[in-house]
């Protein structure tokens, strides 16, 4: 899977879960402050990208708070399934 | 909080709904009165072949694009619907910030919480999946997901508090918010019911042979209370929210009153599950009177829960003639829009206050041939022009729990030199 590819698919997950205008959804978007999601919608995040990609990223919880962008979120997904 | 010791006056200065004919108190009240009925064949039940009713009344799909997203994942359809009821109940009620005072409490209830998320839970649960599971299905299934969510919406900080109680939430959940002010333990309250339809629900209904089967081709003439005819139930959904304060409150604030709250009784049905009896629906109404220091004569109208069903409309409906005789103008609002369950009570509600306001009443919808058992009371159809200054209203739940409310018309909005009439003077 391209990046490109993880990036639509990440995006239209938070569109569709959080009703998202689909242009506030840039690399350097920060989670918290520009994104507005709080450690709940983080854990959710993590089991819709995980049905989305069909990977497991449960693991990686203790990970989350090291989460600061929408960026790091490709990356995330992307070395997961480069792991996988 | 204290208690105060001389008793306040409580006073209706707010309303919004949510109700299958869209959004808004107008647009029920106008439906009502044009004898529209929002009860549709469901297109989504119709191939099912475990229910025998394919009928249900739904909120027409509003746009929700205004509430946070955040906000908005947490909510289903009946925080939805009360949001939106609650939204105008509060700019109705004359708060152009569109936030209540901030020691406003807030009583709300539903039947239960959200089936969907419910559903989504124990898929999850009987495929071993629950490490699948989202937050969003945790704050639908709680019991008070609505109440909760109306409060976050709109910083209602102080008492969030709600009787869940079926079909008679919404008038409980109005007198209690009554009581509570006039004991001076708040000041304000934003108070009623919610509820969101599944056609789970209609299949229990159903399972209890209690719901209308025999118009699935004629909707419009299935919902029919007090009628030889009637056979049963449609299920719908929808929102209605008051805004209740003190009447030395609107005064000063020198809003409009839709009217005074001047009596509330509430008891339990404890020897039937699936019906009130006359015996209980007249303790109940009784209660109201005495609540109210009125006598059975002062009441001019009564709007009935009356809901289409054999058993329980007769009940009702002989309990209003042994009380009220066959003398007060009596109606029931189930034909045109189903029965909203949670919201049913505090929905009619706002709709009877709105006919006070412009003294014209709907009849009872469908209401073709009065059955033998549901005469001895006045009924009509149509639409009359009447005079009414003080109406009680019925609310009625499955497992027993009554509700009846009084309240009273503030004569003409009497606000002279700053005081308003005594509530007699009429």
């Amino acid at each position: 899977m391209t990046k490109e590819e993880i990036i639509k698919i990440t995006n239209e997950t938070l569109v569709e879960k959080f009703k998202l205008d689909p242009s506030s959804l840039k690399p350097e978007s920060t989670v918290a402050q520009d994104l507005g999601f709080s450690s709940i919608d983080m854990v959710d995040i993590v089991v819709y990208l995980e049905e989305a990609f069909n990977i497991e990223l449960k693991s990686k919880y203790d990970n989350l708070d090291k989460i600061k962008t929408l960026g790091s979120i490709y990356n995330y997904i992307e070395k997961t399934i480069r792991m996988s | 909080m204290s208690l105060n010791k001389e008793k306040r006056r409580v006073v209706i200065t707010g309303m919004g709904v949510v109700s299958p004919f869209g959004q808004g108190t107008d647009c029920l009240i106008n439906n009502i009165l044009a004898g529209n009925c929002s009860i549709k064949v469901d297109e989504e039940i119709r191939d099912r072949q475990d229910v025998s009713c394919f009928l249900s009344s739904k909120v027409p799909t509003l746009d929700y694009s205004d509430i946070a997203s955040q906000k908005i994942r947490f909510m289903s359809n009946m925080s939805l619907f009360a949001y939106r009821a609650v939204e105008e109940a509060i700019t109705n009620a004359g708060f152009v910030s569109g936030l209540p005072p901030e020691k406003t409490a807030l009583f709300l209830g539903s039947t239960t919480s959200s089936y969907i998320s419910w559903i989504d839970n124990v898929l999850k649960y009987t495929e071993r999946r629950m490490d699948k599971f989202t937050t969003d299905n945790l704050f639908n299934i709680m019991n008070h997901t609505a109440l909760v969510n109306v409060a976050h919406s709109f910083k209602l900080k102080w008492s969030g508090v709600g009787a869940n109680t079926a079909c008679s939430t919404g008038v409980i959940n109005t007198g209690y918010a009554y009581l509570a002010i006039k004991e001076g333990i708040f000041d304000n309250a934003l108070c009623g019911g919610t509820e969101e339809f599944h056609v789970i629900m209609l299949g229990l209904f159903n399972h209890m042979t209690a719901v209308s089967d025999k118009f699935n081709d004629d909707p419009n003439k299935s919902c029919r209370p007090f009628d030889a005819n009637r056979c049963g139930i449609v299920c719908a959904e929808g929102c209605g929210m008051l805004f209740l304060e003190t009447l030395d409150s609107a005064l000063s604030r020198n809003v409009k009153i839709y009217g005074e709250i001047v009596g509330f009784g509430t008891n339990t049905e404890i020897n039937n599950m699936s019906y009130s009896s006359k015996s209980s629906i007249k303790e109940c109404m009784s209660l109201a009177l005495e609540n109210a220091n009125l006598d059975a004569s002062e009441i001019d109208f009564v709007n009935a829960h009356a809901t289409g069903t054999i058993v329980g409309d007769a009940e009702e409906a002989q309990s209003i003639g042994e009380i009220f005789g066959d003398n007060v103008w009596t109606n029931s609002l189930k034909g045109y829009i189903g029965h909203t369950m949670a919201a049913s009570g505090s929905i009619e509600l706002i709709a009877i206050l709105k006919m006070m306001e412009n003294g014209k009443f709907a009849g009872t919808l469908n209401l073709e041939n009065v059955d033998a058992k549901c005469s001895g009371i006045k009924h009509f159809s149509g639409v009359k022009n009447l005079k009414v200054t003080t109406f009680i209203k019925n609310s009625l739940a499955l497992g027993g729990s009554n509700a009846s409310l009084i309240v009273r018309k503030i004569a003409g909005n009497n606000i002279l030199g700053g005081k308003c009439d005594e509530r007699r003077n009429y």
